[in-house]
Order: structure tokens, then C-alpha cells, then sequence
């Protein structure tokens, strides 16, 4: 998928200004949040399944390379392929090297958030293969040629009126059906889509180690169709996706799920151990697991980072996040929207670019609290705000101008004293002064002209509060230490 | 790229030369000795099919979109099955191969009902070729029926979850291809929580009992996709029943 992340500032005007898609993010949003906050509730023991999925997380990051040496032989003993690819191009060859031995002409696809770093759909309709999403939401936005708008929900920036005209084959006026029958529709369209497809491509919840097994948790069972009807089936997955046993899975499962949609469960969760048996009824006869890194072990080198492998996809964070709220998914500019890709796509994609991701947060720390493995999304934000200006993060170097250095260097020398302190407000309040009004800035010039384009700026007051505070104890006759800070 | 080239990146990111040999990590239910028994425990309490439980597994599957029927005895399947047939107008089927459905006859029963009822298996003796060509026209057949009448493996209180593994003579596109899913299940069958079926499958695979996967089925089908309508039966069925035998 192409990298956006430098556009950050003008695709978030554009979904400010885009009063319907507003709405929308309201209604959506805060219904995910809303249901995984009763479903949370109404989970027993819900703090400890959060407590062990991060202990299950933690342990298995720390032990990568094991895990996934253990995952590959399993795979492979079981009669599947593993194959490591090191970026997306590799993933991408490998998967192209599959789809032509077998002369693969129709591929379906269940969603999958790698095969969308890959630009996986290109690669293989470039061979002049037929690739069809089959997640409706995917779906959707396929037929729109849009990248998904949330990791749960990919369409739910288009209206009924625009899903119509999108499934609309020669011209036939839909607009007046609702999500049902246009759901029976999609239904129709996608059942010969299935019915022909040769090949399958999904993505991975969880990777099992010890079983070399994949998990795939769907509502609408194209995970199951994917899994079934075509003759070979590819998954692709992040490094970061494996856990070591079938016994973590009730955890894994739960936080997932609950996190997600606030479900108890998702109508169907499809474990897959290899490729069909001899004597079983139906199933694929050939499977692939592709394992890609692109990127992932630079959050792994870092220690401040590695929390981020932990992640789980679930988008809690996002439903949750104030400003994604408000920016909606395309804004991010890259697979990964919300937090937790404020944190990933820099990284990934390069922070030069990104820089605007990690700043595009208040800190609120609803994210943190959100996350079903209790991610520190704020911590490593705050931690690439200070890589991207010391410039030691990657090869595009600092990301702040000499003006902004010597300002800060400033600050920091004014605040770090309380004489001077004392001496600078002093200053700023006389040379401010004739461009305030009843003590506040609506314009002010220079470096705070970026502060109150949005909001006024008070002029620094008369008198210090360690002064009033002085002052204060006198007249209250206390003979208390009235140091501050 | 090579694995091993990978996976000593990995160690390299994680600050070593190379994997450990053995990691410790406090299992859940201990070494596989320990699990095993647990294990055991699990599969005595499900067959005394705890009348409290049944009830809250009903009350589950009701709650995810199952229509949930009872039938005392094994006999009686066959009775609510066509029950269920008429209601729904199903003029077609295609079953699993499951001790239940096998000895409550319901391909006869639905025969009387002028209901063509066909298995899901394969002929052992077949050559590769000839499988494969069966699975084929089995798997278009599937896409035509009106109903999969399967049975089913566990059920899974906590979450209202039925739990089938792909097998012979169980295929996969019976519970989900056809508009309509009639599930047959016993009340020994049923486990409290997603937890006890992961410990089983855990002991199982590790065991060597390994099937080539396991489906976990809640309910119909659903989407939200379109404007957030929740709307049943997009690419699995719009309708399903659970019979709990017992």
C-alpha cells in the first residue's frame, strides 16, 4: 500500500470539513466503544484474562525467534509449507510463485492486514488473476478501489446509497434497498465467486507454536468459505501474531473478540492444523503460511517499542481514541490506522514522514486503558515525539528545524531556573502586553502564532504564584514553608 | 528467505546469537502429564450432563441466533428434526456422518417426508483423481441444498458454540454452505467454557489425535458492514437450529 503518512494535516481537514462522514464516526465509533465496555463488564475476571493475554504477549515477544522456529516445524510436520519472507516483496513472490504452479485463476481473499502492506491484490491481478475480497466490508471498498477505513469495519465511511450503486452490476438503480437486501445481493454475487475460486488467501489471528496451527476469527464465515472450497489456501501474517499453545486461546480468544465488537464470541472462530486429511470429506489438499517481518524487527531491536509486537488487532484502541474519532481511518495514511498505528506505521514506513502520527494525539491515555493487552500506546508516543526530534531513529535524521532546536533550548534554559523564570515571564508580559486584551492573545506573533491559530493565549500574570503564595501565608499569619514545586 | 537467516535476524533484534533450546513460561495447566489429567476431569463432569449447565448452554446458543430444540431420547431426533424440515420448507439436504443422525435414521425419517437427504462422504476406495472429482461436484451439490444437517462435537456454554472437527464423512461446507444448519448434539457434549475445549484440543493434538482443523460455529452468519445493520446469512446460513438430545 502506498505510504500517506506525510499528508496526515490535510487528509484530517478533509474529514473535519466532511460533516456526514462525521456522523458516521460518531454513531460507529462509540457503538464499538460502548459495547466493548458492557461486554468488558459483563466478562468475569475481566482485569486477569487482560493480565494474562499481556503475560501470554510479553513472553512470547521475548522469545520470538523460538516461537517461530517451533511454529515453522509444526507447520511443516503437519504436511503445510512455512516460508519466511523478509519484507513484502518476498511475501509477494512467494505467494505469485504459488498461484502459478497451480495455474490459480480466481483467488478469494479473507481479510488480512499484511496482504494490504503487501499491495498483495496489484501484485496478482498485475499476473491477470481475478482477486476477490470476500469480507463484505472489504468487498465494498474494493469495488470503490479504496483502502480499508477501519480494521473491524473497512466500509463504514460509505453510505447504504453509495454500497448501492457500488453493487450494482449494469447500471440497475439500487438506491432504494436496504442493508438487507443488499446484503443478499453481495450474498449472490460473492456464492459464484466461491464457487469457482481455485485459490485462497487469509490473513492470521493467532498462530499457534506448538500445534502449527492458525486461528481466523470472522462474523460472516469467509473465513470458513476460505478455508474450505479452494484447492489451496495461503495465509500471510505478521511475525508478531504467533503465541505458544492451544491453551492460551480461551484468553486470546476472549480479549480478542470482546475487544473487537463486544461479542462474547464472533459467529465463527476456524483453527486450521494443515492441509486436509486423506479421508476427510472436503478441505484444501495444499497449505501455506507465509510469515513476514517488513519492518517488525526494528520494533523488536527497540526496547521502548517492542511492547507494540503485542498488539493484537482488535481496533479497541481506535474506537476509543479522541482523535481518531474525529480524523477517521484514511487520515493515518497507512494500513494501520488509529493509536497503535500512530505508533506502528512511523516505524515502519519511516518516522521523517510520519511525524505528524505521534503528535496527532492529547495523551489522554483512553488507548492505554482500551488496549485488551494493555499496551502503553501514550509511552511509546511520547518516545517517538523525542526520536523524531533528536533525530537518532532513522536515517532521515531530525525532524525539527534549527529555529524550533533553539527555541526549545530556550525554554529549557528559562524554565530550569526560578529566578529566570521569573525574569522571562516578566519580559513576555510587557512585550505581549500591547497585543492583548483583558489578558488573553488571540493573535500572537512568532513561534506562538501556531498555538493560537486554534485557541487564545493567556499574557503571563502580574505576579508569580510563588509570590502570592508568599504573600498569602503572610496574611494568614502561618509560619509554613511556602516553597512550590 | 532462509529461515535460518530470519530467524537469526530475530535473535539479533532480541539482543542474542542464537534461540534458546527451551523456553519457561508458567502453562496454564502444567506439563502435559498434569494437563492430561485436568484433561480427564473435564471430559467426566461433561458426561454427567449437568442439568444447570444444559440449561445455560440453551440460554447461550438462544442468545447468539440458535433456535435451540430439546429431544429426550436418540428416537425422538428424527421427530423434531422433520419438525424443523416442515417449518422451514426445506425440500433438500445434505447430512454429516454422526452417531446420533446414523442411529435416529433421519435420512429414512426424511425420506417419508419426500426429503432427499444425502451423506458427506467419500468412498475410502477411490483413487486420488476420483476423490477429487467427488469433492467437486459434493461441493456444488452443497451450494444448491436447502439444509446441512451435521452433528457436533462439543458445545461450549460460555459462549453459546458449537464445536465441529472436519473429518471423514464430516465435511466442512455442511455447516455452512447451505441457507439452512440443523446441528445435533447430546447433552454430554457440553463444556463450560472456551477454556476446558482448548485444554481438550491441546491434549488431544498434543496426543497425536489431530484432525486438520476445528470449526467454532455461534449462531447464523452476520455482517454489519453496511451502515452498521446487523444482517444474517451473508456468506454462511441466514438460519440455524441446535437439537439437544438428552
Amino acid at each position: 500500500m502506498a505510504i500517506q503518512t506525510k499528508e496526515f494535516r490535510e487528509a484530517a481537514r478533509r474529514a473535519l470539513e466532511d460533516s456526514r462522514l462525521q456522523v458516521a464516526h460518531e454513531v460507529v465509533y462509540d457503538g464499538f466503544h460502548q459495547r466493548r465496555l458492557s461486554a468488558a463488564g459483563d466478562t468475569q475476571n475481566w482485569e486477569d484474562e487482560r493480565t494474562r493475554g499481556k503475560a501470554i504477549k510479553d513472553h512470547t515477544i521475548a522469545n520470538l525467534d523460538y516461537y517461530l522456529g517451533k511454529l515453522a516445524d509444526n507447520v511443516e510436520t503437519h504436511g503445510g509449507n512455512a516460508y519466511f519472507a523478509a519484507d513484502v516483496h518476498e511475501a509477494n513472490e512467494y505467494v505469485r510463485s504459488v498461484a502459478r504452479r497451480h495455474e490459480a485463476k480466481t483467488v478469494i481473499k479473507s481479510k488480512s492486514m499484511v496482504s494490504e502492506e503487501m499491495g498483495l491484490n496489484h501484485v496478482l491481478e498485475a499476473d491477470g488473476l481475478e482477486v476477490v475480497e470476500t469480507d463484505l466490508g472489504e468487498y465494498i471498498i474494493q469495488l470503490a478501489h479504496e483502502p480499508p477505513y477501519h480494521i473491524i469495519a473497512p466500509a463504514v465511511h460509505k453510505t447504504r446509497t453509495q454500497v448501492a450503486d457500488l453493487l450494482s452490476d449494469d447500471g440497475e438503480d439500487l438506491s432504494g434497498e436496504d442493508a438487507e437486501s443488499l446484503t443478499r445481493r453481495a450474498r449472490e454475487q460473492l456464492r459464484s465467486v466461491f464457487r469457482r475460486a481455485d485459490m485462497s488467501i487469509t490473513g492470521v489471528n493467532f498462530a499457534v507454536a506448538e500445534t502449527g496451527s492458525i486461528v481466523l476469527v470472522t462474523n460472516e464465515g469467509n473465513g470458513r468459505m476460505a478455508t474450505t472450497v479452494p484447492r489451496v489456501h495461503v495465509a500471510v501474517m505478521g511475525m508478531e501474531k504467533v503465541i505458544p499453545s492451544v491453551a492460551d486461546l480461551g484468553t486470546m480468544l476472549r480479549i480478542l473478540i470482546r475487544s473487537a465488537t463486544g461479542q462474547r464470541i464472533s459467529a465463527y472462530v476456524t483453527m486450521v492444523n494443515g492441509p486436509r486429511l486423506q479421508e476427510d470429506a472436503d478441505g484444501p489438499e495444499e497449505f501455506h503460511l507465509v510469515i513476514v517481518n517488513n519492518g517488525r524487527d526494528r520494533l523488536l531491536r527497540d526496547e521502548s517499542m517492542r511492547e507494540s509486537l503485542n498488539c493484537i488487532r482488535c481496533g479497541a484502541c481506535m474506537n476509543a481514541c479522541p482523535v481518531y474519532r474525529k480524523v477517521g481511518g484514511h487520515a493515518y495514511g497507512w494500513v494501520y490506522p488509529g493509536p497503535i498505528g500512530a505508533v506502528v506505521s512511523p516505524v515502519l514506513t519511516g518516522l521523517k514522514d510520519g511525524v505528524d502520527l505521534p503528535n496527532a494525539s492529547t495523551l489522554c491515555g483512553a488507548c492505554h486503558e482500551a488496549c485488551p493487552v494493555k499496551i502503553n500506546i501514550p509511552r511509546m508516543l511520547l518516545e517517538l515525539r523525542a526520536k523524531a526530534v533528536e533525530g537518532d531513529f532513522d536515517e532521515g535524521g531530525s525532524t525539527a528545524g534549527a529555529r524550533e532546536k533553539l527555541t526549545w533550548k530556550i525554554w529549557r534554559w528559562g524554565m530550569s531556573g526560578r529566578r529566570r523564570y521569573g525574569v522571562l515571564s516578566k519580559i513576555g508580559r510587557v512585550a505581549l502586553m500591547p497585543l492583548s486584551r483583558r489578558g488573553w492573545l488571540k493573535r500572537a506573533p512568532g513561534p506562538l502564532s501556531g498555538w493560537t491559530a486554534s485557541r487564545d493565549f493567556p499574557l503571563p500574570t502580574r505576579s508569580s504564584l510563588a509570590k502570592r503564595l508568599r504573600k498569602r501565608n503572610k496574611r494568614a499569619g502561618t509560619k509554613r514553608n511556602n516553597r512550590v514545586g | 528467505m532462509e529461515r535460518r537467516e530470519f530467524i537469526a535476524n530475530v535473535s539479533a533484534s532480541l539482543g542474542r546469537a542464537q534461540p534458546p533450546s527451551k523456553v519457561e513460561f508458567d502453562d496454564r495447566y502444567g506439563d502435559l502429564e498434569h494437563a492430561t489429567r485436568v484433561a480427564a476431569d473435564v471430559r467426566r463432569d461433561a458426561v454427567s450432563g449437568d442439568a444447570e449447565l444444559v440449561d445455560a448452554a440453551a440460554d447461550a446458543l438462544a442468545t447468539g441466533g440458535w433456535n435451540v430444540h430439546r429431544a429426550s431420547t436418540v428416537e425422538d431426533v428424527g421427530e423434531v428434526v422433520s419438525r424443523i424440515c416442515a417449518e422451514s420448507d426445506i425440500k433438500n439436504a445434505v447430512r454429516t456422518d454422526h452417531l446420533i443422525l446414523n442411529h435416529a435414521q433421519v435420512d429414512a425419517v426424511l425420506a417419508k417426508d419426500g426429503i432427499e437427504c444425502t451423506l458427506t462422504a467419500l468412498d475410502a476406495a477411490m483413487s486420488d483423481d476420483d476423490k477429487q472429482a467427488q469433492i467437486e461436484s459434493g461441493k456444488q451439490h452443497m451450494f444448491e441444498v436447502d439444509a446441512g444437517i451435521t452433528g457436533g462435537d462439543y458445545v461450549i456454554a460460555e459462549t453459546g458454540t458449537l464445536v465441529i472437527h472436519p473429518k471423514a464423512g464430516v465435511a466442512r461446507l455442511a455447516s455452512l454452505a447451505p441457507p439452512i444448519h440443523i446441528a445435533v448434539v447430546h447433552r454430554s457434549q457440553i463444556l463450560p467454557s472456551l477454556d476446558e475445549l482448548f485444554l481438550l484440543e491441546h491434549v488431544d493434538l498434543a496426543e497425536g489425535k489431530r484432525a486438520s482443523g476445528m470449526n467454532l460455529i455461534s449462531g447464523p452468519s452476520r455482517t454489519g458492514d453496511i451502515e452498521a445493520t446487523i444482517v444474517h446469512g451473508i456468506h454462511g446460513p441466514v438460519e440455524t437450529h441446535i437439537v439437544i438430545v438428552g
